[in-house]
Parts: C-alpha cells; structure tokens; sequence
C-alpha cells in the first residue's frame, strides 16, 4: 500500500482539527452553563485527550503497517472490522457537522449579512467532495501551508481579545462545583477528541526522518491549554453576555478595533482561519468516506464521496433550521458515542496491534523454523528441545537473516 | 524534353510532381553520376567547390568499384554515408544532404551539406537578467545542443535522439546526465513519445501538450526555458531536457510549481536579495489573481472591512458608475486585454500611439463618461503588470483573474474562498513524473528549503533537490569537507604516533 502522510502532516492536521472544533460556538455553549469556570473544560477534558492520544500513538507505534482496518481484520475477524469503521465513520461523519456549522456560521452571518445558504452551500460541498476524491495525500499537503495561515490569523485574532479583555471577571478561580463541572465535560464531550483521526493514519504514514509522538501530544496539549485562556479572555470581554455571543472566532476582536478606524480587517483573518475549518471538514469526510467505502465494500470513491458530502449538505440545510440547533441536537446523540472512540477506541487498538504483532512474530517464527528445519535436518520430534534452549532461536534467526542478506 | 535516365525516373518518383527537387547530371570517367538535392536545404556552394570539384579533380583514378572510390573522395569533404532504401533516400535528401547517384548502381551516397539558415545567439526577450550569461537558445537544435554540451563537459551527459511528425520528421534529443537523472522519468518519457502519431511538430509546445497528463491542459506541467545556464543547472539537478528542433524553448521534466517562481538572476545576486525578491514575486503574483476579486467582493458585499475613509472615498468614486462592480471589472479587465493582444501584434511604430489611446483615450476619457472607475482602474492596473512578475504562468494566472473575479462578484469573500481552496487542492493533488506540484511546500521538503523563498549561498545546497527521485543526491561536498578531512587525518596521524610512542616506550621497559 502506498504511504501517504508524512509525520510532519499528520501532525499540523492534529493541530488543526483539534483547534478549528472548538473556536466557534462552544466557549458561549460552556459560558451558558458554566460562567467564568468554563476554562475548567478545556482543561479536564483537554488532560484527557493528552491521556489517549498518548495511547493512540502507542498504537499507532505498534502497527506501522497496516490500516486500522486490516489490523482488525486480521486479528477480530471481518464483522468486528466492520463494526469498528463503522463507528469510526460514523463518528467523524458526525465530527463534520461541527466545522461545516462553524463555516456557515461565518459566512452566513458573521462575513455576510444574510447569505442564502441552501444555494450557496452546495459550491462548498462541490469543494469537499473534490477535495475527497483527491484524498488523503491532497489534504496532507494543503494542511501543510494553510497550519501557518491558519494559525496567524487564530494568534491575531486572539491578540486582539486579549488587549481589550477585563481578566478579573474570571476570578475567583477556586470555588467552581464540581459535580456542575463534570456534567459540562459530558455535555460538550462531542468537541474533544479530535486526535482520533490518528488511527485512520495507521499504516499510511511514511516512514521518514520526521518525529510525530512527542510534537502531538505537546500540541494536543497546548491547543487545550490555549482555548482555556481563550475562554478567560472571551468571558473577560463579555461576562453574562458570552452565552449569546455564538461566534467566538469573530466575537473575540471585535471590540479592539472599534478604537481603531480600520474597518473590520479582522475579517480577512476570519475568512484565513476558516481554511482550517475546510481542511478539517474534508479531513473527516474524506476518512468518513473511507470507512464507509470499506464497510459496504463500494469501490467508487467519488460515488462514495458524493453520498457522505451530500448527506451532511442535506443534515444541515433541511434537518436543522438554526445552525445552533443543529450543534446541539449533535452533541447530545454523539455524547454517548464520544467515550467509545476517545477511551475505547485507543485501548482497542493497542490490544489488537499487541496482539497482531505477537501473532506476526510468531508467523515469522514458525517460518523461520520450517526454514531452520530444512537447514538443519533436525526432526520435529527433536525441534521442541532446542527451541527451548535460546541459543537455537536466536541461530534460527540469524541463519534466515542470513538467508535474506 | 530530354528523356529520364532510370535513376532520375526513381529518385524523382519518390517525390510528388512539382516538388524542388533539383538534379545535376555530370561525366564522370564515361560513366554519368547524379547530385540529387533540394536547393533550399543544401548550402550550394559546397555543392560547386566541395563535391564536383573534388570529383573532378581525381577524375583518372577512379577503378571499377566507382561508388567506393567516390566515398572516400568526398568523405574529405563531408559527412558521407551509403543509402540504398526508398525511405533512406527521402530521409537523407529531406535532412538536407546531397544524394550521389551513379549510373547502374543500386546504392548511393549521401553527402551532408545543410545549408539551411540560422539566426545568431541573442538574449532570450522572455529571460533577460541584470547579471550572467546572456546567450539564449535558437531555432537549431545542433547549435542548442552545442551550447549545452559547452556548459557540461562531461562524459555522462547523454543525448538520445529521436524523430517525431510523420511529414515534418523533426528532431528531439533527451539530454540528461544518465548517472544523475532517474531512468524511471526518462522511460515514462519515451512511452509517452512512443504513443505520440502526429503529421507535424512544429514547436516544442506540442510536445509539452503530449507529455501532460491525461485530462490536464490548463496548469502547466512541464518547465521551459530558452537559457543554456537555466537548462544546464536543471539537468544538474538531475533533470531532463527536451530539444525540439526549430524551437527556442527547452523543455525540462519533472516540473514543480516552485521552478517559476525561481529567476536565473536569483543565482547571480546575494541571497538576501533573492530572497526578498522571491518574496515579492509571490506577493505579486497572489495579487495578480485575487487583487480584481477582492475589489468586487470588498465593493460589492464586505464593504465594512475597509476603513471608513478610504471607504467614503471609495463610494465616491464609484457612484456615478451604472454597472455592478463585478461587470464594470470585467470590462476593464477585457480593455486590457485586448490592449495588451494588440501591442504584442501591432507594428512597433505604432506602440507609442497604442499606449496613447489605452491610457488616456480609453482610460481616462472612459473613466468621465462614467463607463469605469478610477479604483477599477487601479486595481486592473496592477493585477495587469504584476501578471507577469512570472512570465511562463502568465496564461493561466490571467484566466484565473478572471474567474476570481467572476466569483468574487457572485459570492464575495465566500467564492473567493471556496475558489481559491478549490484551486489549490487541486494542484496539491498532482503529481508529475515523481514530483508532487507544490513540492517543496507541499509537502514540506526540508532540504529544498534551501532554494526555496528564503535562498541560501551556493555553498550551503550540498544536495540536489530531493522533491523529486534522482540517481545521485549529492551536488557538492560541504564547504569545510576538505578542512574537516584535513583535520580528521590529522587526528588518524596524530594517534598513531601516540600508539607507536606508547608501544616504543613498552618495547623500552
């Protein structure tokens, strides 16, 4: 199969599909139900997402060969591969929604004052389904450039929140209720967990000089803790009015530039920073279409594609009638689904690729062994003593090393 | 009319009824040889001074075998070879040579004697530099051929020739350094020659067109170049070069984007300043297909992003204007082109009162009947010069302007960015012959980035470019290698004596 990641891309679309989720519509969701604590959130829930997708790259160390589909094939049999990419299709099927909410969001009503979005949606979905079709590769190699502009505009963006923000509506910091705070991780659980793509790069990445563990993990890590500040300095500038405040992208530097006579040149970073958004709806879709492709067993990538992209298209125009509804009708089904794949999924894998490697091993093993036998001339009744005595083993080994030199 | 010998009835029949084929019929030793050429091909003189005068001159030595005897008579002369065959015979008086015939024999000799006309070695209009070489390539391979062969005197530079157009029979040559260049690309290339059956390949675009994927006409996708220092710095780089005879223009495989945005000054002048150019070149050259499209969507729907000023005197300018901001564009996009299509057609004499009526009859006249704006103008403007800030992707960035700016009229800053992410992913998605289109951007090549937007010295690309496969990577030693080396040996000497004096001191105990 042909590799076609590099580490250094799987790393910037960990980056941007774990930053371009949660910098719409979710600090003035958590702001509703949780006031000047919600940076607690990001933070619990952004520790637990450092926690798994440490195991997931653990996996992903294990198996380096083989898709998440091949693994459990190989090791669960075909029904229980089917029913895994089924639940990992579903569940960035799902994840879609989110960005392509977050686009219309800010097209529809933040960059124009009423745009028709059931027209004007479908030149977007004519986008993501090329950019599905293109693949993998494609999406790698756009995210690459587009990190960088995306992450400009989130820093300037950010920048100018943080220059009109009042901290000191954030504090106390201390007296939060804990059981207020757990309820607010379960609910907005759906907004997390964006390294779960990961296990889609399994056995798709090239092997080359780049590191991809550490630099996740830390990145992981430091989107939540950023979204935290992010949270304070948006809670800073609208207190008890962030809950109505939908758009945290657009909302975070409005007021620094009413002092200025600029006009708003914060919306070409807004317009910047949704080409992450894009680059995350099309990384989900493209995978979601992948797992789907699998499981039916259809061949025609851009039927395939055409199918999945449309479906969110129609979710989105004709099932919800307000872009918030339709986020939090979202988060309250895939809730129960999220601790599946985030805690599931990582223990799962690493189970399987354990599993698969020592059954791998073993292959090479008794291969080696039939090989040593032949070499040898030792009978099989006799093969059992030396096996036990480690020195044969490792002669075994070395004879067929040999051999393959 | 005097009746046809059976030779001049074969060789003339070879040919249709009034073609320029020419024949001079002489007595040599009581015996009649043929000179069958086409005039327009051969260099005449040669004719009188070189072969009948040396067949002449000799005349009492000729023996039995004539045909033999003549060869090497005129082998002095020019280039000889035996044909015997209809399509040898047609071959050689079609390259060029003159065709001895003698009477009875069923071979003949043919004599090189091109005559053909060449204009001289002059800067290409398209690459002129500030500094370096300032040779360009002509309409003849073998001179183009030359000119490479003079910059890479080395033995593994290979030419593989080739003929291509059933009735124009041009000529190709790959040239490639064969222990550098990947023999993978050089395969691909010739299948896809192989497959090309065409009557004529008058210039080297048609085999650019050819050697394209399938189902991609619009971007370019393969490199060009009419400089002898760019073409050989490509092979260098473990490129292959294409010549079409009769063609100024190199092609060079495998292409990435990049390649345009690259300038043979860029080589000649400190990397500070290369790269600030480089900078400037993208800069302009993502002004040239957004700057009309930003207008129309900032004019049309996201006017708020501007500063109110500039926005008050923007809303001045524009109000007596009866169209929409995305026509009245189009219209001045339109005008400029048409301006710029007439001035490259156009006799030079009439350049000057061309510029006249663009710019003050069309421009400024237009601009009080309220037909355009002075801020579309402006705008137009510069999209139009920084167009060809990158001459060779000056075609499809003008369709692209014009597309953006369609876009921009219908959907402002949401068909701006659909378009442009549209557009881009595309690109990303290619790949040509090994080398993906944004590389070494996308994906990121961390050696590349040497000659990337931010250039380094000479000294400091110890590699060939890694976006695509080559044979060898290494394109020089590091700076301080010999002074390492130096130092390395130095350190090897340096032991030794500590371990002979170690042991000598042993041994003396």
């Amino acid at each position: 199969m042909k590799k076609q990641l590099t580490k250094r891309q799987v790393l910037f679309l960990v980056i941007i599909t774990t930053l371009a989720n949660k910098t719409q519509r979710l600090p003035s969701l958590i702001s509703a139900q949780l006031g000047r604590h919600g940076w607690l959130v990001f933070v619990i829930l952004g520790l637990i997402d450092v926690g798994f997708v440490s195991l997931a790259l653990l996996a992903n160390k294990i198996n380096k060969s083989k898709t998440c589909y091949e693994l459990c094939k190989q090791t669960c049999g075909i029904f229980i591969a089917k029913v895994v990419v089924f639940v990992l299709g579903a569940y960035f099927f799902i994840k879609s929604l989110l960005p392509f909410e977050a686009i219309h969001d800010a097209f529809s009503t933040v960059l124009f004052d009423n745009l028709p979005w059931p027209l004007y949606g479908l030149f977007i979905i004519v986008a993501i389904i090329l950019v599905c079709i293109y693949g993998l590769n494609a999406i790698g190699r756009v995210g690459e450039p587009f990190v960088y502009l995306f992450l400009t505009s989130f820093i300037v963006l950010f920048g100018l929140g943080v220059s009109t923000t009042d901290l000191s509506r954030v504090l106390p910091f201390i007296d939060f209720d804990v059981p207020k705070i757990i309820d607010a991780c379960w609910d907005f659980c759906l907004w997390f967990g964006g390294f779960v793509i990961i296990f889609m790069f399994m056995g798709r990445v090239k092997e080359d000089d780049g590191k991809m563990g550490w630099p996740i993990i830390i990145a992981v890590l430091a989107v939540n803790l950023i979204m935290a500040f992010g949270y304070m300095v948006f809670y800073g500038l609208y207190e008890n009015l962030a809950a109505d405040k939908v758009n945290f992208i657009s909302m975070i530097s409005q007021f620094s530039l009413l002092n200025v006579d600029l006009g708003r040149i914060d919306w070409f970073f807004i317009l910047f920073y949704q080409f992450g958004q894009f680059i995350c709806i099309g990384l989900y879709l493209c995978l979601a279409t992948k797992c789907f492709s699998e499981v039916f067993g259809i061949k025609n990538r851009v039927l395939m594609s055409f199918i999945v992209v449309m479906a969110v298209y129609l979710l989105d125009v004709f099932l919800f009638k307000t872009v918030g509804e339709g986020v939090s009708e979202v988060s309250t089904i895939v809730k129960y689904v999220h601790p599946i794949t985030v805690i599931g999924l990582p223990i799962f894998f690493i189970i399987i690729a354990c599993v698969a490697r020592k059954k791998e091993k073993n292959a090479i093993f008794s291969n080696n062994l039939v090989k040593f036998k032949l070499l040898t001339g030792i009978s099989s009744k006799n093969i059992k003593n030396f096996i036990k005595d480690k020195k044969v083993y490792k002669s075994c080994d070395q004879i067929c090393e040999g051999e393959k030199q | 009319m005097e009746k046809q010998s059976a030779v001049e009835k074969k060789i003339y029949g070879l040919f249709c009824d009034n073609s320029d084929l020419e024949c001079r019929t002489l007595l040599l030793d009581h015996k009649k040889v043929y000179l069958f050429f086409i005039s327009c091909l051969v260099d005449k003189k040669l004719i009188e001074s070189g072969v009948i005068n040396s067949l002449f001159e000799r005349e009492k030595n000729i023996g039995d075998n004539i045909l033999s005897s003549l060869e090497k008579r005129v082998v002095s002369m020019a280039k000889a070879e035996r044909v015997q065959t209809d399509q040898q015979i047609t071959k050689a008086i079609l390259g060029g040579a003159i065709l001895l015939a003698v009477e009875g024999q069923t071979e003949y000799l043919s004599l090189q004697a091109n005559g053909e006309s060449k204009r001289s070695i002059t800067e290409p209009p398209n690459e002129s530099a500030l500094r370096g070489p300032r040779e360009g390539f002509i309409e003849n391979i073998e001179v183009n051929l030359g000119l490479i062969r003079r910059r890479l005197k080395t033995t593994t530079l290979a030419v593989k020739r080739r003929e291509i157009g059933r009735r124009t029979q041009t000529k190709i040559a790959l040239v490639y350094l064969s222990d550098v260049a990947d023999p993978k690309v050089i395969r691909q290339i010739e299948t896809r020659l192989n497959k090309f059956d065409i009557d004529g390949v008058l210039d080297s675009y048609y085999i650019e067109e050819m050697l394209s994927p399938k189902g991609e006409k619009f971007f370019k996708k393969i490199g060009s170049s009419e400089k002898p220092d760019v073409v050989a710095a490509k092979i260098l780089e473990g490129r292959i070069a294409i010549f079409v005879d009769g063609s100024p223009t190199i092609l060079t495989v495998p292409y990435v984007y990049f390649e345009d945005m690259q300038s043979p000054g860029d080589y000649y002048d400190i990397p500070l300043r290369t790269t600030l150019v480089r900078f400037l070149r993208l800069v302009g050259m993502i002004l040239s297909l957004m700057l009309p499209g930003l207008y129309v969507a900032l004019e049309s729907y996201q006017y708020r992003a501007l500063p109110i000023n500039f926005l008050i005197n923007l809303l001045n300018a524009v109000e007596d204007i009866s169209f929409p901001p995305m026509l009245e564009v189009l219209f001045v996009i339109f005008l400029f082109e048409i301006l710029s299509e007439a001035s490259v057609r156009m006799p030079k004499p009439l350049g000057t009162a061309l510029s006249i009526i663009g710019a003050v009859i069309l421009g400024d006249t237009a601009v009080q009947a309220g037909i355009i704006s002075s801020p579309s103008i402006v705008v137009v403007a510069i999209s139009g010069i920084t167009l060809y800030i990158i001459p060779n992707q000056s075609s499809q960035a003008s369709l692209l302007r014009t597309l953006f700016t369609i876009v921009g009229g219908i959907a402002g800053f949401y068909g701006l960015f659909v378009g442009f992410f549209m557009v881009f992913s595309y690109l990303a998605s290619l790949e040509n012959y090994g080398a993906p289109y944004f590389a070494p951007f996308a994906p990121y090549v961390a050696t590349d980035q040497k000659d990337g937007f931010v250039k380094q010295p000479i000294k400091a690309m110890i590699y060939r470019p890694k976006s695509y496969k080559t044979m060898n990577s290494v394109r020089q030693q590091p700076f301080n290698h010999h002074y390492k080396t130096k130092l390395q040996n130095k350190s090897e000497t340096a032991k030794k004596t500590l371990k002979k004096g170690k042991k000598n001191e042993k041994t003396a105990d």
